[in-house]
């Protein structure tokens, strides 16, 4: 009885991996082809990559020291990007407010609530370098178009996570206040707006870092700050002056973590509590 | 116009993908100036039936008028908001903003009336409001904690703030289920004394839902009992006794 018992567990085996279906064979061979195919069409050559290596050492070296005879005017338009990191940040946070409030579950109709959502992803779905060139095309070079380029996509990032933060409150919390007869705006004013601010600061203080290196690039599509800077540099092959400008980026960058990681610091006993 | 606060006929609610009804067939109707006891042991209703009042939750059939008026399930309508405007609610779960002060939660109590902002924050509120909200604060000993968020009471407190934000509203009607539920035996009694002589001061109906027996002999002049969806007994208060009330539960 028990030998028989030992041969059956023998003889059970458990598989390793689950045999896939046809179906994911076929999608495993589509993906493995369109990879290779992704390869082919990049052209990776080994030739090419030991050149590219051999060009990047070299820039290297054309880099260093940074030059920093122009460090003023790059300072200066190192303030421009954050000014239009700023403004375009708090553009699109206030946006983001009243159209949270209108896309709110809680306080809102349904239909509106869904439109302005759909309207929310749409904005979402543009990349900012996009909404950089539309706006430099409709309102001129300059950091005009950067900044509403900015708020377009903080409108995009913002107005779905503040959405959700408002959402995140209990249909029951709010009944308190719905029983001593307050209107939907006043329920959100009183209750959904502050219950939320700690969410809502977190995601400003995340759009505010992504708006910075967001007006960087978008420098480089003509709306102003330390990108254009940075596309003359190195379309003028002068590294040294490149790698002062990549400098200023990473300060500015840092700064603005270090500021925006202080304030989290602060709101984080808020965030506790609610 | 009638002079009836509430008029319920007939009331059966049913919730979502519940097989029985949470009220079936309920009726009765209060007149100004009552005070009645809600009684009925856990899940009986009566929390379902003091949202079905305020209109924050549909019914299925019956009628409800309040203050002689009809309007029909859950609706953010003007009639409805109006009736609500009328009420001071006092929620089981407390119902108040955490991250907000306490004297801003009170004058909540008034946010369905006047200027939203204003009676939002209490930073931005009128003085006569400012001051009314602090008297309320302070009867019921909070005046230390008044700009204190309420995220960072004690339940009992949190109660209190919620008493306090009925009293501002200064309303024609309390609903109060359960007001007492999460103090101690003292200040549960100085809670309710208080509730009973604000409404007795304001002319005021009072419907509170409780599960002390001694508060509803004490403080209510007419029991309402709910048991197996339906109402097991509607009778004044005066006569009765202890034990008869145990029976409910029973």
């Amino acid at each position: 009885m028990i030998d028989a018992a030992q041969s059956n567990s023998r003889s059970f085996v458990i598989p390793r991996f689950e045999k896939p279906p046809l179906l994911g064979w076929l999608f495993l061979i589509a993906v493995l082809t369109f990879v290779a195919g992704s390869f082919r069409t990049v052209e990776i050559a080994p030739e090419r990559v030991s050149r590219g290596f051999a060009r990047v050492f070299q820039i290297g070296r054309e880099m260093f020291p940074p030059r920093v005879d122009r460090i003023v005017p790059l300072i200066q338009q190192a303030l421009i990007t954050l000014q239009i990191a700023t403004l375009g940040t708090l553009l699109g946070i206030g946006v983001s407010l009243v159209a949270g409030n209108y896309a709110c579950r809680h306080v809102s109709h349904p239909r509106l609530t869904s439109s302005i959502r759909s309207c929310i992803a749409i904005v979402r779905t543009v990349p900012e370098l996009i909404w950089g060139l539309l706006f430099v095309a409709c309102f001129g070079l300059g950091p005009f178009a950067g900044v509403l380029a900015v708020a377009a996509d903080t409108f995009g990032f913002c107005g779905r996570f503040f959405t959700e933060a408002f959402d995140d409150v209990e249909d029951r919390e709010l009944e308190g206040l719905r029983g001593l007869g307050a209107t939907p705006f006043g329920q959100f004013l009183a209750l959904i707006l502050p219950q939320s601010i700690p969410n809502l600061v977190h995601t400003s203080l995340f759009a505010l870092e992504r708006s910075v290196r967001a007006s960087i690039v978008l420098g480089l599509v003509g709306a102003g700050g330390i990108g254009v800077e940075l596309d003359v540099a190195m379309r003028l092959f002068r590294y040294d002056e490149a790698s002062t400008v990549m400098l200023l980026i990473l300060v500015l960058v840092l700064l603005i973590e270090r500021i925006s990681e202080s304030v989290r610091r602060q709101i984080r006993p808020y965030s506790q509590a609610s | 116009m009638s002079s009836t606060v509430l008029d319920v006929a007939h009331l059966t609610m049913r919730y979502e993908n519940q097989p029985s009804a949470a009220l079936e067939d309920v009726s009765f109707s209060i007149q100004p100036g009552q005070r009645v006891a809600l009684l009925g042991a856990n899940g009986a209703g009566k929390s379902t039936l003091f949202r079905i009042l305020l209109g924050l939750l549909p019914f299925h059939s019956g009628t409800i008028k309040r203050f002689g008026v009809e309007s029909t399930g859950r609706g953010g309508g003007k009639v409805l908001r109006s009736f609500r405007c009328q009420v001071g609610f006092i929620p089981q779960n407390h119902g108040l903003s955490p991250n907000l002060s306490v004297l801003s939660n009170v004058l909540h109590g008034r946010l369905g009336r006047g200027n939203v902002w204003r009676r939002s924050f209490q930073s931005l509120a009128s003085k006569d409001d400012r001051d009314q909200a602090i008297e309320c604060v302070r009867q019921f000993g909070l005046e230390s904690k008044a700009l204190t968020r309420c995220c960072h009471l004690s339940g009992g407190e949190s109660q209190r703030v919620t008493l306090a934000r009925a009293f501002f509203a200064r309303p024609k009607l309390f609903l109060a289920d359960e007001p007492a539920a999460s103090l101690d035996p003292s200040i549960a009694d100085e809670m309710m004394i208080a509730l009973s002589n604000q409404a007795k001061e304001t002319n005021a109906t009072l419907l509170f839902a409780t599960h002390n027996l001694e508060h509803a002999l004490k403080f209510s002049d007419r029991i309402l009992a709910i048991g197996n969806r339906r109402i097991l007994m509607d009778g004044a208060t005066s006569g009765l006794r202890l034990e008869e009330l145990r029976t409910l539960y029973d």
